[in-house]
């Protein structure tokens, strides 16, 4: 049984929640919270490790940006015991990604007091410094636009986004609801785990009734938003469903790997790609001309990608990170959610939706897939 | 003159335990079956890292057999059962851009089983012939 409680925002959710974070210091409750914040005098939002409560001016827990998927850092805060407390405050897709790591042994949720928030969106990092010189307070700017997928002064939220699924994060102790509030009045704090009660408890948090707008609103937008992705997965795949098509989607990639540092479920600590496996002897590449009459350089662009699918698809959240970390504006996000489709089907797997959940290549079954071999017994 | 029919080119990474056991039977007993194979001696199925079969397909395989123990008679317990998973997952990425999953066989083929080895390979060039070139063969790009 979840419960709710009320913090009053008169007028500034953004400030009820530097506050609301402040106490969790204050209180000795958490050690360090990791929350986006403002790197003034820059407009960039970064996700920051906030010890003293003073720091939390320039929290801006919701501004509708996220420069990187948290979900990484949460991995790295966590992979040793460090004895300390900590929160993270993350939205659904960082919350999702995190899940994964710790199946991996990257990460635990030992000592970490995990905060979701409703998720409505990010925008793009360009676009949002491209807010910021508009507006001061982009988040509230933002939380007072509607409809949300529309363009907000010319810039619209990020297709993953407008895609995702999962506006609420699962699987955290305590959740920033937003949907179906007005959040310039209050801000419900549900208590998702004992662990999350317990803050509640600790924090005297007037207790407020299950409201009755919000899981209306969630299922409104989430039908919206999965018309949206299934729309623009049937498009891409419209263009992507031969390996021509795999070559011309791919076709600007420099083999940068910016996707794969971007995304969250790139787990490799060393990547096959960076090895000298694929620094090739020089006479290597004119051997591969030779023999096919040409070759497209840089080379091995399509077994990186495809590569990754393996690596990653049946845990990719759809976080969008690698299309925004693209450089020459590669759909990479549609191609490896709408793979991820497939390879998710194919192991009944959902990443992010329970720890216990084993991950498909980490697990078999004695009696299973038999239409693999065609030797069904 | 009419030109040659299309010969696939297949890639077989064969357990050492078992079907590569196979294929030696199949040899020694005189068993003949299509030249379009080429073996790849492994340890396990289950060492059959996707990326093995990736590349073969990017370098020009029109096919690739993957040959392990039957279920329960791994020599490391269970290398085949992973391989099996695997396989699925690679079936389900190559089959998104239209490779047919008739292009990556996975077989079980115990060390006894030199006529089944025969055929599964006379079964798959067949097949293949039939598919044509894979379309991921011989690109320019790689």
């Amino acid at each position: 049984m979840t419960r709710f409680a009320t913090v009053p925002t008169d007028g500034s959710p953004t400030h009820a929640l530097r506050c609301l974070l402040a106490r969790l210091l204050d209180e000795g409750i958490v050690r360090a919270v990791l929350v986006p914040t403002r790197q003034a005098p820059s407009a960039v939002v970064m996700q920051t490790l906030v010890s003293d409560p003073r720091d939390l001016e320039y929290a801006e827990p919701l501004a509708p940006v996220a420069w990187t998927n948290a979900g990484t850092l949460v991995s790295s805060l966590t992979q040793k015991p460090t004895g300390a407390p900590i929160a993270a405050v993350l939205r659904s897709c960082e919350v999702r990604a995190f899940v994964e790591r710790t199946k991996l042994n990257q990460g635990t949720r030992d000592n970490l007091l995990l905060i979701g928030l409703d998720c409505l969106g990010r925008f793009e990092n360009r676009d949002y410094l491209a807010l910021a010189d508009l507006y001061e307070d982009v988040a509230s700017v933002f939380l007072r636009h509607t409809p949300r997928a529309e363009p907000l002064h010319g810039f619209t939220i990020a297709r993953a986004c407008r895609a995702c699924e999962y506006p609420v994060a699962p699987n955290v102790d305590l959740r920033f609801c937003l949907l179906g509030q007005d959040p310039f009045t209050e801000v419900l704090v549900e208590g998702a785990t004992p662990a999350g009660d317990a803050v509640l408890d600790s924090l005297l948090l007037p207790t407020a009734p299950e409201p009755m707008s919000r899981n209306p609103s969630i299922d409104t937008l989430v039908a919206e938003r999965m018309a949206y992705r299934d729309a623009l997965l049937a498009a891409h795949r419209a263009r992507t469903r031969t390996v021509d098509g795999l070559v011309a989607a791919t076709a600007a990639c420099i083999n940068c790997y910016n996707c794969r540092v971007a995304c969250p479920l790139c787990y490799c600590r060393e990547c096959v790609f960076s090895t000298d496996l694929f620094r090739h002897d020089s006479t290597k590449y004119l051997a591969w001309a030779g023999k096919r009459g040409s070759v497209r350089m840089p080379t091995d662009t399509l077994f990186y990608h495809l590569t990754r699918m393996v690596h990653m698809s049946t845990l990719c959240v759809g976080c969008g990170q690698c299309s925004s970390a693209c450089p020459n504006g590669i759909d990479v996000m549609e191609m490896f959610r709408s793979t991820a489709v497939a390879t998710q089907a194919r192991f009944g797997y959902v990443p992010g939706r329970a720890y216990e959940d084993k991950q498909p290549m980490a697990t078999f079954q004695e009696d299973e897939l038999g239409d693999a071999t065609g030797q069904d017994a | 003159m009419t030109t040659p029919p299309f010969e696939p080119t297949i890639v077989g990474f064969l357990c050492n335990w078992c079907t590569f056991t196979a294929a030696d039977l199949a040899g020694t007993s005189r068993q003949a079956y299509p030249p379009n194979l080429r073996i790849v001696r492994v340890m396990c199925s289950g060492m059959v890292d996707p990326k093995y079969v990736l590349k073969s397909f990017l370098e020009g395989a029109d096919g690739v057999l993957v040959g392990g123990c039957w279920p329960g008679d791994c020599h490391y317990l269970n290398g085949n059962l992973k391989a099996r998973r695997r396989v699925a997952l690679l079936h389900e990425i190559l089959g998104q851009y239209g490779i047919e999953q008739e292009r990556l066989w996975l077989r079980w083929i115990a060390a006894s089983e030199g006529v089944q080895f025969a055929e599964i390979v006379d079964d798959m060039t067949q097949r293949l012939r039939t598919l044509g070139p894979c379309s991921l063969a011989h690109r320019k790009v790689s």
